[in-house]
């Protein structure tokens, strides 16, 4: 209550100044006038009236000046009129003012852009109630990487475990679906057991989700679909519940749409479908689903994690021959969606934390360099009684005046740049479109901005703190000021700017050479020149159709015909395009070894042509011919890393190799060629074996034409000259002309497709590049200032040295020299720095050492060349000085 | 020893001390003052009007602008609650400072 009293009191005394002021003035007339009164009764003349009245004016304002003290509020009248001169002499030195608020705006800038995206991606809770509660479980093999769960293990967990509340499986997929308008289209989305919903804890915004699993029998089909999906190709329609839409060949109903910003699994999941039991769900060895489970409330992770091994050790038992070695790992659902991108994204954090220790060091120098501009005013200010702390704390007050400005502008600047970060990071973040700026992150740049004038502002004030006032009056304005302490505070600074701006060219110079090795290295291919489309059948044709002869060839045919294609192939997983399936083999004339330990490579189904279309060389043996066709003996061609492992020393060509697996059993099928390995998941990744069946021979209504032809297939054009998608049209009329009812997408050159397999490691090694872009122009200017201040600073000495005989070459060495040490120490000390955070981007660094010779030689080399550019132009005004005409202006 | 450093220290308690009696202006109270002490304290404005203004800043001591007889606009202070209670601390704590301080100072006559 009290405190209260006080506080509104001193808020009145703020707010009401003038108010408080001519009560003030009152009060004090009123005392003398009892004053002019007393001494009038007292029988004294109006002239010892005037007297007493005077005396009693006397120092009033001084009174005055008491009394606002004693109201407590001298501290922010103070800070106003310090923050009112600061702005005065801010806009007295607008080139120093602009250039660190511009420093301070970037690098407040980059650090809010890398904020927001940190908080939304990687700290922001799912949008899913309660979603730290979510958690994904994994299959772990020993030494492979986390994989998938068969339906039967994914049943048995479900029924096993007492620590989750929920539990679904979900398996992604894509699907040519049929509109109500009966218009064609191809979407992705997922199949999932029908609970999905209740274990997200998200319900349709409109209908509702699928039934239960338990009245969910036969061919009944119900969709879920986007509100995206629903908006763009239902037009918002609410009567669209209910319709039926169908999804590869089948028709269902939809049930429900999802409300905005529904994305699961992915980002372009638009629809949903109850998961149909596959026809060999009921292997234990087939693995295609994801789990997410929901804990229960108060389990933790690790006792989840403790539940699955004992699961996964009873499994162990009970199916030796499925489950050996088989372990379930749990991770929150938020790690798997984001966990990929984290270090990298902390890595970037730390890049600009580092931009940002470099834009205050600069900020610290130039302030340094103005004060010793601002020292007789300074000192004059001191002479004037104001205190050492007093002037200190102007000085600060100037500081945070500039930060605040400065992150101001940076906050705008990231505003502005979150837009076009989050075009072009579309594919490489995940949660990409929950990325928006949050109150905290200004908060954080609130934090930062006080940071950073600790930083900047503590050298000068402290420096005006300690100054010596006479000394400072009694210099000439040209000696030699700043003295030795304060060179080497600026030297310091200038050093460190130096060692961390290499760290951050150091650390994109490795990944640009990263990604530079990568899109360079042997992806087994030639892009050049080639398109690629992906298309997907309706799924309504007759189960026994042979596609590959009445829809895939006859394409094919006609699109080689086309002018300007050279010639067409036809693939079922392209390269580094996001799929593949692999199965185990036998190898005929050996012993049969058990399931768990056969060869196994990656299966495509080709065409004869695929291989030239996408210039596979081929090593031995010959490419599939027109003469292999269904009904002549199968054939088949594996790449160099099969021949290798399986082959080892013998010629491949002429081996028979064979499927037994249950629905997949084949007869024997010869291997005719070997060809030059391509990379098919990821050009960091190393080829895999890998095996090409004959298109054509891919019996039709079994399991094979299932796999490898009732896909996403993908044609590959190559075209005689010029840009590929020229023919990008007619290829298109080609295939709607053959099969109406086939969809087209994801049209891209082949370069494209290497290209955005590479998205991630593009978009960090762009992301650091401009940020080390901008360390090294901040750094540089921070150098050329210091050497420029130096020169102006020593102009005499250096006129003395000429006088006396030095050389305009001595001089311009002089400055030189001084550059290169600075840079030398800079360059140890960031060696030093690199080594030691190096670590922080190996995850991004394919296969390359953190400590990179190459890219660190070249990144000191090409500073050693900037820097020596900076110090040229003071070096060339120093050695340019008329020394006579310096010394007689002393 | 001037007189005014002594009191410096302990204005503000002379001031309660006075101001419990009754409301008063700030120059009725410098008067007052100096008729209690027998012409011993004198306080100027230059004391007096900080001092007041800490102990109103305090909440010790409330002001309210009224019209005096002479129709002039004169701020009155008077004591609050809370400057009763602290009135009474100061006192006690007064009497158990003078009371050393004495001890000390003045001769002890056997």
């Amino acid at each position: 209550m009290r405190s209260f009293r006080k506080w509104r009191l001193r808020l009145r005394s703020l707010l009401d100044r003038s108010q408080v002021e001519s009560d003030l003035d009152d009060e004090l007339r009123d005392y003398v006038e009892w004053e002019i009164d007393k001494a009038m009764a007292a029988g004294g003349s109006p002239g010892e009236a005037r007297r007493a009245a005077i005396s009693a004016l006397r120092g009033m304002e001084r009174v005055k000046e008491e009394c606002r003290d004693a109201r407590g509020i001298r501290w922010f009248e103070d800070t106003l009129g310090d923050l009112r001169f600061a702005l005065r002499m801010l806009r007295r030195a607008p080139g120093f003012a602009a250039i660190a608020i511009l420093t301070l705006a970037l690098g407040a800038g980059v650090n809010a852009l890398m904020f927001t995206v940190i908080d939304s991606v990687l700290l922001r809770p799912l949008p899913y109630p309660d979603s730290a509660q979510l958690v994904s479980i994994d299959s772990v093999r020993a030494g492979s990487d986390r994989g998938s769960i068969s339906l039967p293990n994914f049943l048995d967990i479900r029924r096993q475990s007492r620590l989750f509340s929920k539990m679904a499986a979900y398996e992604e997929n894509s699907a040519s679906l049929r509109l109500p308008s009966g218009e064609p289209l191809h979407s992705s989305g997922a199949a999932a057991s029908p609970n999905l919903f209740e274990v997200l804890r998200v319900r349709p915004m409109l209908g509702s989700p699928f039934p239960a699993e338990e009245d969910h029998a036969g061919e009944a089909c119900s969709v879920v679909l986007s509100a995206d999906f629903w908006r763009e190709h239902l037009s918002s329609d609410p009567r669209a519940i209910g319709q039926s839409l169908t999804v590869d060949g089948k028709s269902c109903s939809i049930s429900g749409v999802m409300p905005d910003g529904f994305a699961f699994p992915a980002r372009d999941s638009e629809f949903w479908i109850p998961l149909q039991p596959a026809p060999d769900a009921a292997n234990r060895g087939a693995s295609f689903l994801e789990i997410i489970g929901r804990l229960k409330p108060g389990v933790t992770l690790a006792a989840a994690q403790t539940e699955l091994k004992v699961i996964a050790s009873r499994l162990e038992k009970a199916y030796p021959d499925d489950d050996n070695g088989l372990g379930f790992g749990a991770r929150f659902y938020q790690d798997r969606v984001t966990g990929d991108v984290r270090p990298a994204l902390l890595a970037l954090l730390g890049a600009v934390a580092i931009l940002l220790l470099i834009a205050s060091a600069n900020i610290a120098n130039l302030q340094l360099a103005r004060a010793l501009g601002r020292k007789r005013e300074m000192a004059i200010r001191a002479a004037l009684g104001a205190g050492r702390t007093r002037v200190a704390r102007q000085l600060f007050t100037e500081s945070i005046l500039l930060a605040l400005i400065g992150t101001g502008a940076g906050l705008i600047l990231a505003v502005g740049s979150l837009g076009l970060l989050k075009r072009i990071a579309a594919d490489a973040i995940p949660r990409v479109q929950e990325i928006a700026l949050r109150p905290e992150v200004c908060l954080a740049l609130l934090v930062i901005a006080g940071v950073s004038a600790l930083l900047f502002g503590l050298a000068p004030a402290w420096q005006a703190a300690r100054r010596d006032i006479e000394a400072a009056l009694r210099e000439s304005v040209g000696a030699v000021a700043g003295g030795h302490n304060q060179q080497k505070l600026r030297d310091v600074l200038v050093v460190a700017q130096l060692s961390l701006t290499i760290m951050l060219l150091a650390g994109s110079g490795m990944l640009l050479r990263t990604l530079y090795g990568l899109l360079h290295a042997d992806a087994g291919f030639a892009a050049q020149q080639v398109l690629t489309m992906q298309t997907a059948v309706s799924g309504t044709e007759p189960q026994d159709q042979n596609l590959a002869t009445t829809v895939y060839a006859p394409e094919l045919d006609q699109i080689e015909q086309l002018p300007g294609v050279k010639v067409a192939g036809f693939v079922t997983f392209l390269p580094l395009s996001n799929g593949s399936a692999s199965a185990s083999f036998l190898i005929q004339g050996r012993s049969n070894r058990s399931p768990g330990s056969q060869p196994r490579a990656l299966l495509n189904a080709a065409s004869d042509h695929f291989f030239s279309a996408l210039r596979v060389p081929l090593l031995k043996g010959r490419f599939f011919s027109r003469a292999d066709t269904l009904g002549r003996p199968r054939v088949a061609i594996v790449n160099d890393v099969l021949a290798r492992r399986c082959f080892a020393g013998e010629n491949p060509v002429g081996k028979q190799i064979a499927f037994d697996a249950g629905d997949f059993k084949t007869d024997p099928i010869t291997i005719v060629g070997v060809v030059h390995s391509t990379r098919q998941t990821g050009l960091a990744e190393p080829p895999d074996a890998q095996l090409y069946l004959d298109f054509r021979q891919v019996p039709p209504a079994t399991l094979w034409s299932q796999f490898l032809l009732k896909q996403i297939m993908t044609y590959a054009v190559r075209v005689s000259s010029g840009d590929p998608v020229t023919v990008s049209k007619s290829v298109q009329q080609v295939i709607h002309r053959v099969d109406p009812g086939q969809t087209v997408f994801h049209i891209a050159t082949m370069q494209e497709v290497v290209s955005a397999s590479v998205e991630g490691r593009r978009l960090g090694a762009i992301l650091l590049s401009v940020f080390a872009g901008l360390a090294l122009v901040v750094a540089v200017a921070g150098l050329y200032g210091v050497l420029s201040y130096m020169v102006s600073q020593r102009k005499r000495d250096i006129a003395v040295r000429m006088a006396l005989g030095a050389s305009r070459d001595d001089v311009v060495r002089m400055i030189l020299s001084r550059a290169l040490l600075l840079y030398a120490i800079g360059l140890t000390g960031g060696v030093v720095g690199v080594i030691w955070c190096g670590h922080l981007l190996s995850s991004m660094l394919a296969g390359l050492q953190p400590w990179d010779p190459l890219a660190l030689g070249i990144t000191t080399f090409g500073l050693l060349l900037v820097c020596f550019v900076a110090a040229w132009f003071p070096a060339r005004r120093a050695a340019s000085l008329d020394p006579y005409a310096t010394l007689r202006a002393e | 020893m001037k007189p005014n450093d002594l009191v410096q220290g302990t204005l503000g308690l002379l001031i309660l001390r006075i101001l419990a009696l009754e409301p008063m202006h700030g120059w009725a109270l410098s008067q007052r003052l100096k008729q209690m002490s027998k012409d011993v304290l004198q306080v100027g404005p230059g004391s007096l009007y900080p001092a007041l203004h800490k102990l109103e800043q305090e909440g010790w001591i409330t002001a309210e602008w009224l019209i005096s007889d002479t129709k002039r606009r004169v701020k009155f202070y008077s004591l609050s609650k809370e400057g009763r209670k602290q009135l009474e601390a100061q006192t006690a704590d007064w009497k158990r400072l003078s009371g050393a301080i004495s001890a000390i100072v003045l001769p002890v006559r056997s």
